[in-house]
């Protein structure tokens, strides 16, 4: 007799089918959804400003919508609308010093709790990746080296270190299926053999659960809940592959540097990559750390230099003494003001191509949650978090203000639990929030 | 307080000391301002026998200057940061922008040859006592030990963290090697095992000079921690930390023949320093800007501290 019940998996394969899309020949200046008319998933990229900012030019004076636009913000000026500044947000139990502030600026968790090693917690992004997700890649982690620890900033579930990477040809692979047709097919194969793995380990657990008790059977449910996602995600894959690379300019991205040790260059690289990645869906997820906290020594110091009247130094030691400095009058402010401004116009180019990318309902910008950020206002302070917030609108966010609080009273967390809130995360609570932040919501 | 500990040599700088506070002048004499450099000063030293004086810039050149008459010599392209003459005066090792080191021929005035290995920018540079092995340090966070025999990496060291190497020092002898990073920490090292000795951790900035005294007994290191301090090169004690700058140190020189030492500053001063006790013999308003680099000649008469676009060649009256 042939059975009436739908198994779990047909349902999902059904559910597959639903997000298939049919071949796209041109996605021109559209997100893939808007193509079928559909309404856009939302998206989530997060830019860490490595030491300190300088504050001088950072924090606007005034408060509220009013407010006059600081200097470094001044490439944002025509996306005033668009984007909110936040003034004195920090981990509260999570603050740290020290140049550290990588490992815990998306988590909050003090990583210093068992003094001689480094705990950690699942970051900010990765909640979102879990339930925006996945797509065909879950999620990218980018910086300017390959590498864990202060490289990356995003954290699993266990807490454990995602690797970051830096390479544009090996984003461009993992971010896109194969356009050689051979390459494709063992793509698919791999897959195939991916997903056989995952049904025989869920085939011999199903044979386990009925041989355990109930508490055991609870958490066998637990295990099978976790293998549902990584098996939703192969549904995603699979679809993807089968239909292959979407069409888009790809005479037009660039892989390469042209100058070497640009660091303006690396991040609008990145920035490109992101937007496409976004635009044709192969990711809702991105993370990138904008340099490292000791470095690397870009180019563009030496430029800052001259023109600050400063002295060359390492990006570290910028990082110091322009941090600390009282006052303009000092030339290595002047240098971390001028790398401030140039990551607000990397920031506003990004804005600008997610702006010009239709969706069904407006544009790319409005799906996007877009966190540019740092840890510290002067190296090793952990007590007050430069951050601008943009994107959204079509998710609920209200942008054009300067927002401020008291120092060491409102929790990083709380804007983290805004931000999954929104993107349509159903959690509610993130670390050590306390509650969303109302006044960002429309 | 046992008087029987008092010696005359005590005696004599306590006296020199009073003597020496408000009369700075009469300690040093300027004797040239060399004008060439068009930006900071980051790099000055003198030649082994103390008849030339190079300096590097953020400029992008090297000038060679006569040390007596203050007249340029001759000047040299495609400068990045740091440069150190050999044991003999015949070569001169520049780190250039392409992260590579070029090793000049004097007499020639041609790169004899170039060295490859860094991935960032140079930060210092010392040949060892004998000339034959090179110590190149580096923002990425590495420093090399190279032999020049066949201009091969005879180690790669670092300080298992992501700041820059921002000095390096061969002991007198060549036996030991010392360097300092962007955190304050100093590592001392065996130069031919490349095996770690001692780590000394009392900075709490930036290294940003430092080197084994004459003798090879001791240890001096500046930061920008304001401080400079002198360490037991053998066990790795701190003996004494000199204070008295009141903003980042720069640069310090140990003076070849005696116990003293010359520091520079970004509060504008030169300093002089015994390093036995710990004591500060004078101070002197040596540039109208931060003083970015110092160097003492090889017989201990002459000291030179770059600034921003200038240096100042001093006379160093006795007793120095």
């Amino acid at each position: 007799m042939k059975s009436y019940r739908i198994s779990r998996r047909t349902v999902l394969r059904g559910f597959g089918a639903t997000l298939a899309l049919p071949y796209l020949n041109i996605m021109g200046d559209k997100t893939i959804a808007a193509t079928t008319n559909q309404t856009d998933p939302s998206r989530l990229a997060c830019f860490y400003i490595p030491g300190a900012i300088c504050r001088h030019t950072w924090f606007p004076k005034e408060t509220g919508f009013d407010y006059t636009l600081a200097e470094s913000h001044k490439p944002l000026a025509h996306h005033r609308d668009n984007f909110s500044v936040l003034t004195n947000l920090s981990h509260i139990e999570g603050r740290i010093s020290g140049h550290v502030h990588p490992y815990n600026w998306l988590t909050g968790h003090n990583i210093n709790q068992t003094p001689g090693t480094i705990t950690n917690t699942i970051s900010m992004d990765q909640v979102a990746a879990k339930h925006i997700g996945p797509t065909y890649l879950p999620s990218l982690a980018l910086s300017h080296n390959d590498g864990i620890g202060t490289t990356t900033l995003s954290r699993n579930g266990l807490g454990v270190d995602i690797p970051a990477t830096s390479n544009y040809q090996t984003i461009f692979k993992r971010l896109f299926p194969p356009q050689d047709k051979q390459q494709l097919k063992e793509a698919q194969i791999r897959e195939q053999l991916n997903r056989s793995v995952l049904d025989t380990a869920l085939g011999s657990v199903q044979d386990l659960k009925r041989k355990l008790g109930r508490v055991d059977q609870q958490r066998i449910d637990q295990y099978l809940e976790s293998i549902r996602d990584v098996e939703k995600r192969f549904v995603n894959r699979e679809q993807i592959l089968k239909q292959g690379r979407p069409k888009f300019d790809e005479n037009n991205l660039r892989l390469e540097r042209e100058v070497e040790n640009s660091m303006q260059e690396h991040i609008e690289i990145m920035m490109d990559l992101i937007a496409l990645a976004f635009q044709t869906d192969m990711t809702r997820v991105v993370t990138h750390s904008l340099g490292g906290e000791g470095g690397p020594n870009y180019n563009e110091y030496k430029d800052w230099a001259n023109k600050a009247g400063a002295q060359s130094r390492g990006a570290h030691d910028f990082h110091h003494k322009g941090g600390q400095a009282h006052d303009m009058e000092n030339t290595d402010a002047k240098v971390l003001s001028y790398r401030d401004k140039m990551f607000c116009s990397a920031f506003a180019k990004l804005m600008d191509k997610l702006a010009n990318i239709e969706t069904k309902d407006g544009c790319l910008l409005d799906h996007t949650v877009l966190l540019l950020g740092g840890a510290q206002i002067s190296s090793h302070s952990g007590k007050s978090f430069p951050t601008l917030l943009a994107g959204g609108k079509q998710l609920g966010f209200k942008h054009g203000q300067h927002l401020k609080w008291d120092g060491n009273t409102k929790p990083m967390s709380d804007l983290y639990l805004t931000i999954l809130q929104q993107l349509g995360c159903p959690v509610s609570s993130f670390k050590e929030s306390r509650g969303t932040i109302s006044e960002l919501l429309a | 307080m046992n008087i029987k500990t008092i010696t005359y040599q005590s005696v004599f700088i306590a006296c020199f000391v009073f003597e020496a506070i408000g009369f700075a002048e009469d300690r040093v004499e300027l004797l040239h301002t060399l004008q060439g450099h068009t930006r900071w000063i980051s790099a000055v030293e003198y030649s082994p026998d103390g008849k030339m004086i190079a300096s590097g810039s953020d400029d992008g050149t090297v000038i060679l200057w006569d040390a007596q008459s203050g007249k340029k010599q001759f000047s040299l392209q495609n400068y990045d940061n740091a440069l150190a003459f050999n044991h003999n005066g015949e070569l001169l090792a520049i780190g250039t922008l392409g992260k590579t080191i070029s090793v000049i021929n004097l007499r020639t005035r041609e790169i004899k040859f170039t060295l490859q290995g860094h991935t960032e920018g140079l930060t210092a540079i010392e040949f060892s006592p004998d000339g034959k092995l090179l110590a190149t340090a580096s923002g990425d966070d590495t420093f090399i030990i190279w032999n020049l025999n066949n201009r091969e990496p005879l180690h790669t060291l670092d300080h298992d963290n992501e700041y820059d190497i921002s000095t390096v020092a061969f002991s007198p002898n060549g036996e030991q090697i010392v360097s300092g990073d962007g955190e304050g920490q100093l590592i001392v090292w065996a130069t031919n095992s490349g095996e770690e000795l001692l780590v000394l951790d009392d900075h709490e900035g930036t290294v940003t000079s430092a080197m084994f005294s004459p003798d090879g007994k001791r240890i001096v290191s500046s930061s920008w921690d304001k401080s400079i301090i002198v360490w037991d090169s053998e066990t790795g004690e701190m003996l004494k930390a000199l204070t008295g700058h009141t903003d980042v140190v720069t640069s310090i020189s140990c003076n070849p023949n005696t116990n003293l030492l010359a520091s520079t500053s970004e509060d504008n001063t030169l300093r002089i320093w015994n390093t036995t006790s710990g004591d500060q013999i004078f101070s002197i308003e040596a540039h109208a800007n931060d003083v970015t680099c110092i160097d003492y000649s090889s017989i201990g008469k002459q000291i030179v501290t770059g600034s921003n676009g200038e240096l100042r060649v001093w006379k160093v009256k006795s007793p120095f």
